[in-house]
């Protein structure tokens, strides 16, 4: 009996093996480590889970390189000794190991997430795709916009100090398609006029941007059938945000006209709409939660969860000496000369100097000869805070102010120009500057610089500043007596120091 | 390695202990009293030996015992096996218990059979791997006085903080642990039926579940908690995996012959899933190493989760096979076969192959004198396309992960985590054969010779890219391979007369792969004047296992630099892979193996030679361990040729370079050699009786026993290259076998 019940099951089993006609069917399992992309992009979801990878993975690029910390020591901005982790950037050891790996993190990154933006592309313009069409100016629109802002910062790194005579030199690749051949490096001007299509593409697309109507919409929306997607706009590149990258590749050419056109129409239109509106001096001054970043001004920013720990690894005073970024300086009080703090900002009161800095106690491990210690002056403007709003995660990349200080150099009314920087310093509770005092344009840009710098610190942006402008002397990072009483406030910058050389792992693999 | 005046010497001339005056004195205060302090030691006869702490002699016991019986309708048959294995580094074993049960059984015209197969199998590892063993400097100090190990060698103050030396011997003592537990269980059931002759119908369905649980505790008191937070000291993981093997086949065959034609066809089909599981998670924070109980932890690790992987495949294959042969003189096989994988994706999953054959056993014809030199002679052809092969799924598609490093409100995140091509095409294989046997003088000499062509077109290879393309890497179809290869074997029986029994036997292969059909492809690429620079290594006519490296003039006796030679034949100082040319071949020209087999009545002996000519090796220990020494390197022991053969002072002739230079040395033709090698890979001596007196009495109706030792000598051109992460053995065994 036992023997015709297995011989059932066999005959059964045969059946079954020979009934596997269809075995093409069988053999359609999924993988469950990873996912395909063609059954990725079956889905709405998967349109926006790839984008917003590209948000998230911005983060380690921008973090502690892009953003505070590899890029604001090249403007050297810090005290900085020669035993400090970052003093190859500080003093442009492009030969040495520590430059060349993360040059050839960041390019290849960046490019990473280039290539990643492409195929996103592509998938939004093939026919009967899965995105939903109200989603598809935001994609598309935001994802051109990433891919025009990751080659501008890549441009901006490796290309020329841009003029007349450098924007032939061959520079970068612009990679606009999900080919894997070797695009071609192409000549500055050309990258820049990618950089500025991409732009307008992406404005054009984002024009109905919910960010013009309702606001940046920083909180979860009250009807729970509204996803986040169309929401906390500073986190995404929203029309504001991608309209001034505009601007500030307008002027990273020396198109002063158009600059100051898209910067003025966003300040127009923002100020009328109160959409990035003056942080509060009382946020500021919050005891708990201050405001450091001015987060309302932001408008474009990352979200990164993990920003304590880039603060704790960066500027606080444990990190130590070696580690920590500081201004030199053991003392804030009025007139102190050995600082960088007196030296930096014109105004005692001003908040981004009475808030943001402290002095504090760093130690150092000296081999051989124990542990030293030093008084630094250190930044708080990304110390972790106690709230419940987005802020405390957020890496600022593109603010209110620069816009503003963009109109003020673009503008040919010296009136105008001052207007905007008095705006600013209005709210950082400085005085305004007198206007008597401001005759020429020289005169006023030199303002505008300074106050640049009080607004960007800390958000990688300086560098940029010094190299757009040709920059051969900046502020020292370092403050002593000079051999003839004179404080030396100043050092010489040599032009080439500001074009990082292409990485190996792009040259090696490629013959010209 | 270096002994402790050796290490010493070798410290304080590769600049460990900073800059020497003209007089060869260190310079620094510091670092010169550190330098004799540690010489004050060795001076006084400190010179630690600490390869030998963890050695031992191993003994491996392996028993098994078998039980078969039965009538003609029903058989059965049981092994037991037992094998304790020692590594030869203490704390390594491994331990196996596998039972097996057969069970057989005909009515009719059906055949069913059963087997049980259980493995089970207890694996500890050593927890301190033998390299910190090789690496520890001999002029340190084992043991205090009271024979404690010592838990730190030496500390001492660095720019990033105190860094201490730790003692291996500290973390072997304590108690952490990891190891494994591996479960098998197999079954395979088999039914035949013959329901006319000549006819069979096979069915088999086999099930096999493997589960393996691994676990590893890192005691709290390790060294590599030194500089951890209290609470945090002490790790214990566990992995569980388990996986499980589904398989069922049916296969139907039909022989027959009539007259002198013979013929045989056989189809089937196979169906095949994998599933496995894996999970795993870590604990960390013990006060104490008493208990690796998780329960004892303090908690997952900071942002620590559990990990967890999942995956199934199938496959499914069908195929026919038929022969026939005419009075077994001319024999024709035919051969179709397609295979299925879930890996290969949903739009086409299924390759297929074949092949063809024909051979004509010449010894069968009527006009052969089979009594002459001659007494077997066949000739063999064949063609098919064996390694045709579906491209995985995920080399033609872009694989996306999900991202979680920086959570944020949108959802998920989703990035390309491989690169695929979509262009891609199958990889295709034709493969000819020629071959012909021979038997000779009554068979006591016998040849076979076989010459093989297999081309591959196109090919697949990983391509370099330039990473602003978003990837290092790509898949691409480049060309195609053309794989010629001759091999040969030959036995002959020395001798073979009363109970003498001498044969020798040898083989040889050659084989050459070359790229082909390269040419155009790369023209375009070199015109549109952006060629990967990796590719210049693919043309026509190229040995696919070809060895790449800048030419080098050995090393400058006067600066102790090596000189390189640039492709235009100019010398240089510096390394540019642009400079690659072909320095060897890793594929030899010939090699094989030689064995010789004498018995007489129950006993014998064997020899087993390995040999290889005319190829070429990278030898990578000779630059890792000898060159390749960075600045942090220099604190932990060296092989002693860093001291001896490298470069010190002008004048020099050295092989290796400056001895002070802890820069990264890259490959050069002065680290490729040719390897021309003869060696004997094993000896066994055994005995075997059925026949003998005295084992009848004692009831015994077999005994057999055997000594086998591996590695005996090896003759080469170049030192054979070990590595340190476990040592070399060299084993004896020696079994006996019993039969009632």
């Amino acid at each position: 009996m036992k023997m015709k019940k297995i011989l059932n099951l066999f005959v059964a089993l045969s059946i079954l093996l020979c009934a596997t006609v269809s075995c093409s069917n069988w053999l359609a399992v999924d993988l469950e480590d990873s996912i395909l992309e063609d059954k990725l992009f079956e889905t709405n979801e998967g349109y926006t889970s790839v984008l917003n990878g590209v948000y998230t993975k911005m983060n380690t690029y921008y973090g502690s390189t892009l953003s505070m910390g590899v890029i604001d020591a090249m403007a050297k901005l810090y005290h900085m000794s020669s035993s400090h982790n970052y003093y190859p950037y500080f003093n442009y050891d492009f030969e040495g190991s520590a430059f060349e790996g993360t040059s050839g993190a960041l390019w290849t990154g960046m490019y990473n997430l280039i290539a990643n933006l492409n195929v996103l592309l592509e998938k939004c313009d093939e026919a009967d795709n899965a995105l939903f069409p109200n989603y598809y100016p935001y994609i598309k629109g935001e994802a051109l916009a990433l891919r025009a802002m990751l080659h501008f910062d890549l441009f901006r790194l490796y290309g020329p100090i841009y003029s007349e005579e450098s924007k032939t030199n061959l520079t970068i690749p612009y990679q606009a398609t999900t080919d894997k051949t070797i695009q071609p490096l192409l000549p500055a001007e050309e990258v820049m006029n990618k950089v500025i299509a991409d732009l307008k593409a992406a404005s054009e697309l984002l024009k109905d941007d919910a960010v013009r109507t309702d606001g940046v919409l920083n909180s979860d929306s009250e009807d729970p059938n509204e996803t986040a997607d169309f929401r906390y706009r500073q986190y995404r590149l929203n029309y504001y945000a991608v309209q001034g990258l505009l601007a500030r590749a307008y002027l990273w050419i020396g198109d002063k006209e158009n600059a100051y056109t898209t910067a003025k129409a966003i300040i127009t239109e923002v100020e009328e709409k109160k959409t990035f509106d003056w942080t509060p001096k009382a946020d500021i001054q919050s005891s708990t939660a201050p405001d450091l970043i001015f987060s309302t001004e932001v408008m474009f920013g990352l979200y990164n969860l993990k920003r304590v720990n880039l603060y704790n690894g960066l500027f606080k005073n444990t990190a130590g000496y070696s580690s920590a970024l500081t201004f030199y300086g053991s003392s804030m009080e009025d007139g102190y000369k050995n600082a960088k703090v007196t030296w930096f900002y014109d105004q005692l009161d001003d908040l981004r100097r009475t808030e943001m800095w402290e002095v504090a106690t760093l130690e150092e491990n000296t081999e051989f000869s124990g542990v030293k210690e030093h008084q630094a002056t250190v930044f708080g403007k990304y110390k972790d805070i106690q709230t419940s709003e987005t802020r405390r995660y957020m890496i600022p990349l593109l603010r209110m102010s620069e816009i503003y200080l963009i109109a003020a150099e673009c503008t040919s009314d010296v009136t105008e120009g001052l207007g905007y920087v008095n705006a600013i310093r209005e709210h950082r509770n400085c005085v305004n500057i007198d206007a008597a005092s401001v005759a020429s344009k020289d005169a006023l840009q030199e303002y505008i610089d300074d106050e640049f710098y009080r607004e960007t610190i800390g958000e990688g942006q300086i560098y940029f500043y010094y190299k757009r402008h040709a920059m051969t002397t900046i502020m020292e990072s370092d403050f002593s007596y000079g051999s003839y009483g004179a404080y030396y406030t100043t050092i010489g910058m040599q032009l080439q120091d500001y074009v990082w050389p292409l990485p190996k792992v792009e040259t090696d693999k490629r013959l010209n | 390695m270096m002994n402790a005046a050796e290490k010493l010497q070798f410290e304080k001339l590769s600049g460990y202990y900073g800059t020497l005056d003209d007089n060869g004195e260190i310079l620094s205060d510091t670092q010169r009293s550190l330098y004799y302090s540690r010489m004050q030691k060795v001076a006084a006869g400190l010179d630690s030996y600490w390869l030998k702490e963890p050695l031992r002699t191993a003994f491996t016991h392996d028993h098994s015992i078998n039980a078969e019986g039965g009538d003609s309708a029903f058989r059965y048959g049981i092994t037991l096996r037992y094998k304790d294995t020692q590594g030869v580094m203490k704390g390594s074993d491994r331990e196996n218990l596998d039972g097996s049960v057969n069970l057989s059984y005909r009515l009719n015209k059906f055949n069913f059979s059963n087997q049980t197969n259980i493995y089970h199998t207890k694996a500890d590892n050593n927890t301190v791997p033998f390299s910190q063993f090789a690496n520890a400097n001999p002029y340190y100090a084992k043991r205090d006085e009271n024979g404690e190990a010592y838990k730190v060698l030496e500390s001492y103050a660095t720019y990033t903080g105190t860094e201490y030396v730790y003692n291996p011997l500290w973390d072997y003592e304590q108690k952490s642990f990891s190891g494994s537990n591996q479960f098998t269980f197999n079954n395979n059931f088999n039914v035949e039926y013959s329901p006319v002759k000549n006819l069979r119908i096979v069915g088999k369905l086999g099930l096999t579940v493997n589960k393996d649980e691994s676990a590893a505790f890192n005691s709290p008191y390790a060294s590599m908690f030194t500089n951890t937070e209290q609470l945090k000291r002490g790790t214990y993981s566990q992995t569980n995996s388990k996986s499980t093997n589904l398989d069922g086949s049916l296969l139907v065959s039909y022989a027959g012959s009539v007259k002198k034609h013979t013929y045989n066809v056989i189809g089937g089909a196979q169906l095949t899933q994998n599933d496995s599981e894996m999970s795993g998670y870590m604990a960390q924070g013990y006060i104490s190493d008493q208990f690796y109980n998780p329960n004892f932890s303090t908690g997952y690790p900071e942002g620590g989760k559990p990990s967890s992987t999942v995956s199934r495949s199938r496959l499914a294959s069908f195929y026919i096979n038929g022969n026939y042969s005419y009075a077994d003189r001319y024999l024709f096989d035919i051969n179709l076969r397609t295979d299925g994988a879930s890996v290969y994706g949903v739009n086409n999953p299924f390759s297929t192959t074949w092949g063809f054959g024909v051979s004509w056993n010449i010894h069968n014809e009527n006009w052969f004198d089979k009594s002459g030199v001659v007494n077997y002679l066949k000739i063999r052809y064949s063609l098919g396309n064996p390694g045709t092969n579906n491209i995985n799924v995920k080399l033609a598609n872009n694989v996306y992960n999900y991202y979680t490093d920086y959570v944020n409100m949108f959802g998920l995140s989703a990035l390309i985590s491989q690169w695929g091509n979509k262009n891609l095409e199958w990889q295709r294989t034709t493969q000819q054969n020629i071959g012909i046997n021979l038997d000779m003088f009554k068979s006591r000499l016998h040849i076979t010779a076989d010459y093989t062509m297999k081309d591959t077109d196109p090919i697949v290879l990983t391509i370099d890219q330039p990473t602003s393309t978003g990837t290092s890497f790509i898949p691409m179809n480049i060309g195609a391979t053309k794989n010629k290869s001759f091999s040969l074997t030959v036995r002959y029986d020395v001798l073979r007369r009363n109970d003498w029994r001498w044969t020798l036997s040898a083989n040889m292969l050659n084989t050459k792969t070359k790229y082909d059909k390269i040419g155009n492809l790369l023209d375009k690429w070199n015109e549109e004047g952006r060629t990967n620079q990796t590719l210049v290594r693919y043309y026509d006519g190229a040995s696919a296992t070809a060895l790449w490296a800048v030419r080098s003039a050995g090393i400058d006796p006067m600066t102790g630099n090596e000189v390189f030679i640039r492709k235009d034949g100019t010398y240089t100082y510096e390394w540019d892979n642009k400079e690659e040319v072909i320095c060897g071949d890793l594929t030899p020209d010939i090699d094989g193996n030689i064995s010789s087999t004498l018995r007489y009545k129950g006993w014998g002996l064997g020899m087993n030679f390995r040999y290889r000519w005319g190829g070429q090796i990278v030898l990578n220990t000779l630059l890792s361990k000898v060159e390749n020494i960075s600045e942090t390197s220099l604190r932990y022991n060296q092989d002693a040729r860093a001291l001896h053969d490298r470069w010190q002072k002008p004048g020099d002739v050295a092989k290796f370079k400056r001895i002070d230079d802890t820069t990264p040395t890259q490959v050069s033709s002065r680290f490729i050699e040719d390897d021309n090698t003869f060696e004997c890979k094993s000896v066994y001596v055994s005995y075997e009786t059925t026949t003998a007196q005295w084992m009848k009495n004692l009831g015994l109706s077999s005994l057999n026993f055997r000594i086998y030792m591996n590695d005996i000598f090896r003759i080469s051109t170049v030192k054979e290259e070990r590595g340190l992460s476990y040592p070399f053995q060299r084993s004896i065994s020696a079994s006996i076998g019993l039969r009632f």
